[in-house]
């Protein structure tokens, strides 16, 4: 298997390429980001647009937010700096964590933000969840377009245009570089947010499986895209700001953990040094578990493939990073097969479909004898949580 | 009226007008070459045999117009395939016929060129720049890594050189001319309105263009 | 895309066919991962391609195609091919239609161009033996010599020809190389490959086997594999791809 000659992203990675030097894209993005990019002048044009829409609307404009270190900074940022009036909306993809809320509790209260929640039907959730793993061996669907899809429809519904998302992908990935203006449109909806599958598609796609909620098309506008037509005549414009600042995850996480007490959290097969990254979702673990059965690399090798493009770390010792902590079985996994109500041989069996050559999955016994030691400390809350649904536990029980 | 697009019954306007749309303008059919004269820009598109798209073209009047239009009102002009092959001064499809002769050049068979290559030319293809006396070349407007549009053609433009200032490879060694400028004449081979990113980004170079 | 009632389908060997999305909405998805081109082909009995629904849906998907758009299936005459390019089609695709009615080939390629007509040409092996395979009789076609059928529909005037391998399809054994070879030095249009593609080496093989066009199914309907990471991945193999 190929590998980037400077990170550890090996040629599995979906959108990257490499040079003739063996350098891959993304490595050559961060190279633009730092060398070839006027900073001040996309300043500028940030200064510019936000003044457009201030004071109009009932919001000067919408921030999606997780209450990951991303989006509480681009909200810090917003309120503190650029002192907007933003509307937070938070879409609940259903696995959100103890440490999490209370992050957010109290950025929202210091702060002083309206926030509008949503939380999607769970029975709907868990059929997504099940049919997007068999199809594209990646159980996030709900969560990429409902995210991307929901606070759409609350600029469409509230009348409030802008919305403004927090890092560009070029920083990781190479569906948009750094020379290109990365849009929260429709297109990078559909080129790779959603899947190459939109609710529309879902819709016909479902069947009996998991929970017999009778899905109609309205239980999933939450994760249809609405349509471009109505978003152009609603003057809607969606950026990013990492594509008018220059993003860096240190600094902005030393930022929050200063003025809002952010505090990051223990995550499933990945080093403690990056307790900032990823504290969302408590089945982040069986995501990123999924990634490096299909990929052959996981959450810690994009982790220190980032931190080497900024010289913080030496291709040793993110080596060895990456030996220790990749592809460890998480305990969340239980949980998760709970949700779906599956055995693990089956979920083996769909994720192996998957896989990206030249990997191949290991198997069933091969990951049993390779599991991560440690169980994280909420996992208690996360079993209160699975077993809220008593559709669920009725079925673990017999 | 901004941008008409030439309706004679053999082009593809709803895709061009959906690429308009695309790159932020709203472009109108037109088949009455006295609305046509009112357009600032004009987009000829085409599809299509040459000599029937020639014989509706000259029964509507709209070979006059587009003259007027190009000529004395100096209004910048898009033609595209066909719609880029009717400007020259013959094609010699299906028995031949002559051209709107706005470009100078014969319309041939790429049999012509020998062989090496399958016909029709149909595919994308990388887009080189050549020297060109006309002023912004519109090709470099459009970077590097995105000059990639899609061919889909049997007959090809001999045009002159200097008005030559895209090209590209139909076979090793054999290049073909893929666009034309000359004032306010630009002209492509190749579909904008069905080459993706590259296309939207030509459709708004073109839409904004005010040649000297 | 293969379009049966109003949804896309897609099966193994011509049968057995699953859900695979809404027309629209995928074609939305392929146009912006950078597909090179859609074919979009009609399926299974019915109604002529002049059902209403079907033209209304074919024309709300054109729109959302900013690259070549090739519908077909079912068309028997002139006029049902004029509905198809009025929906907003840059080619239309017939098959049966080659076999009994070749002077239509004509007929559509004089009025809109060689380049608009696509002929397709499925096949199946029987003893080792290609022949040429009706779809509708399911069945194949024991008296045709393929070959000499695909240089009879290229010279009526079909711009490209579509090779797809009945046994292949689905099946995800790889593409049918020894057909495309054979037929590559037969005629001297340009030939799109369909028919087995499951993993990206199959891609990498027929790229390298001399083969410029191909056409994928089940590959990115029930896998994770996308069009961008297939591009990126013949890149990364060398080959010169738009991407």
């Amino acid at each position: 298997m190929k590998t980037c000659k400077r990170c550890l992203l090996p040629e599995t990675a979906e959108s990257i390429t490499f040079d003739g030097e063996g350098v891959c894209s993304v490595c050559r993005q961060i190279e633009h980001k730092k060398k070839k990019i006027n900073w001040a002048e996309r300043a500028e044009q940030f200064e510019k647009i936000i003044e457009s829409f201030r004071g109009r609307f009932d919001y000067d404009c919408i921030v999606p937010f997780s209450g990951g270190k991303d989006s509480t900074y681009t909200l810090w940022y917003l309120v503190k700096i650029k002192k907007l009036k933003p509307l937070v909306v938070r879409f609940d993809h259903g696995f959100l964590r103890e440490n999490l809320q209370e992050n957010s509790l109290r950025t929202f209260r210091t702060l002083g933000v309206d926030v509008h929640n949503f939380t999607p039907n769970w029975q709907v959730v868990r059929k997504l969840m099940y049919e997007s793993l068999v199809r594209r061996g990646d159980f996030c669907w709900h969560c990429h377009t409902g995210i991307f899809s929901y606070p759409m429809w609350v600029s469409l519904q509230c009348n409030v245009p802008l919305l403004i998302w927090g890092e560009p992908t070029a920083e990781y990935a190479s569906f948009y570089s750094y020379d290109e203006e990365e849009e929260v449109n429709e297109r990078r909806f559909n080129a790779f947010v959603n899947l190459g599958i939109n609710a529309e598609d879902m819709l016909g796609m479902l069947d009996g499986s998991v929970s017999d909620y009778p899905v109609t098309a309205r239980d999933l506008k939450p994760y249809t895209y609405p349509s471009s037509m109505a978003l152009q005549k609603n003057g809607t414009k969606s950026i990013l700001l990492g594509y008018y600042q220059p993003w860096d995850v240190k600094q902005q996480t030393k930022i929050i953990s200063e003025e809002l007490g952010w505090k990051g959290d223990e995550v499933e097969g990945i080093p403690p040094e990056y307790s900032y990254e990823k504290i969302e979702c408590f089945v982040q673990g069986v995501r990123d578990y999924i990634k490096y059965l299909k990929r052959g690399f996981g959450r810690t090798t994009h982790l220190v493939s980032i931190d080497i493009r900024n010289g913080r770390l030496s291709r040793e010792t993110a080596v060895d990073l990456v030996a220790k902590f990749d592809g460890k079985r998480p305990a969340s996994l239980d949980l998760f097969l709970k949700i779906l109500g599956i055995t693990e041989e089956k979920f083996q069996e769909i994720v192996a479909h998957h896989a990206v050559s030249p990997h191949e999955t290991p198997s069933c016994g091969e990951c049993r004898g390779n599991c991560a030691g440690k169980i994280p400390h909420d996992f208690p809350n996360w079993e209160k949580m699975v077993a809220s649904d008593l559709g669920t536990r009725a079925k673990a029980d017999s | 009226m901004k941008c008409a697009l030439v309706d004679y019954g053999a082009g593809n306007v709803s895709s061009v007008q959906q690429a308009c749309w695309r790159a932020g303008t709203e472009a109108v059919a037109v088949s009455d070459p006295e609305k046509l004269l009112e357009a600032e820009r004009i987009i000829f598109p085409g599809v299509g045999g040459a000599p029937v798209a020639m014989e509706r073209i000259r029964a509507l009047g709209l070979d006059e117009a587009i003259k007027t239009a190009v000529n004395r009102k100096g209004r910048p002009f898009l033609g595209i395939c066909l719609g880029m092959q009717l400007l020259g001064q013959a094609h010699e499809e299906h028995g031949g016929c002559s051209g709107i002769n706005l470009l100078t050049g014969k319309i041939v068979s790429l049999e012509k060129l020998g062989g090496g290559f399958r016909i029709p030319h149909i595919g994308w293809k990388d887009i080189g720049i050549l020297e060109n006396k006309a002023e912004q070349n519109l090709l470099l407007k459009i970077p590097a890594r995105r000059r990639t549009f899609y061919f889909a053609h049997s007959f090809y433009f001999q045009a002159e050189c200097g008005d030559i200032i895209g090209d590209c490879e139909i076979a090793p060694g054999i290049r073909i001319p893929a666009a034309l400028q000359r004032r306010n004449i630009l002209a492509t081979q190749f579909h904008p309105e069905k080459s993706q990113e590259a296309g939207r980004l030509l459709f708004q170079e073109f839409l904004k263009w005010n040649p000297a | 895309m293969l379009y049966r009632g109003d949804r896309l389908v897609k099966g193994v060997g011509f049968g057995g066919h699953r859900d695979a999305g809404n027309p629209i909405t995928t074609t939305r998805v392929y146009n912006s991962q950078g597909a090179d081109e859609l074919l979009v082909l009609r399926i299974g009995a019915g109604p002529k391609p002049d059902g209403a629904k079907y033209l209304q849906q074919m024309t709300t998907l054109a729109r959302e195609c900013s690259v070549p758009l090739c519908l077909g299936g079912g068309i028997e005459n002139l006029d049902d091919a004029q509905k198809l390019f009025d929906c907003g089609a840059d080619k239309i695709f017939v098959s049966r239609a080659a076999r009994i009615n070749p002077a239509l080939i004509t007929q559509i390629a004089r009025r809109f161009g060689n380049q608009a007509v696509m002929v397709g040409l499925e096949i199946v092996r029987t003893e080792g033996r290609a022949l040429l395979y009706d779809s509708h009789a399911t069945a194949a076609i024991p008296d045709i010599d393929w070959l000499d059928h695909a240089s009879r529909v290229v010279q009526a005037g079909a711009g490209e020809l579509r090779l797809c391998s009945v046994g292949h399809e689905g099946t995800g054994e790889g593409l049918d190389l020894e057909a495309f070879g054979a037929l590559a030095g037969h005629v001297n249009v340009p030939i799109i490959l369909e028919g087995g593609c499951k993993a990206l080496e199959h891609l990498d093989i027929a790229l390298h086997a001399g083969c410029r066009n191909i056409a994928l199914g089940s590959m990115l309907v029930f896998s994770d594999h996308n069009i961008i990471k297939i591009k990126a991945y013949l890149k990364n193999k060398g080959h010169r791809i738009r991407f």
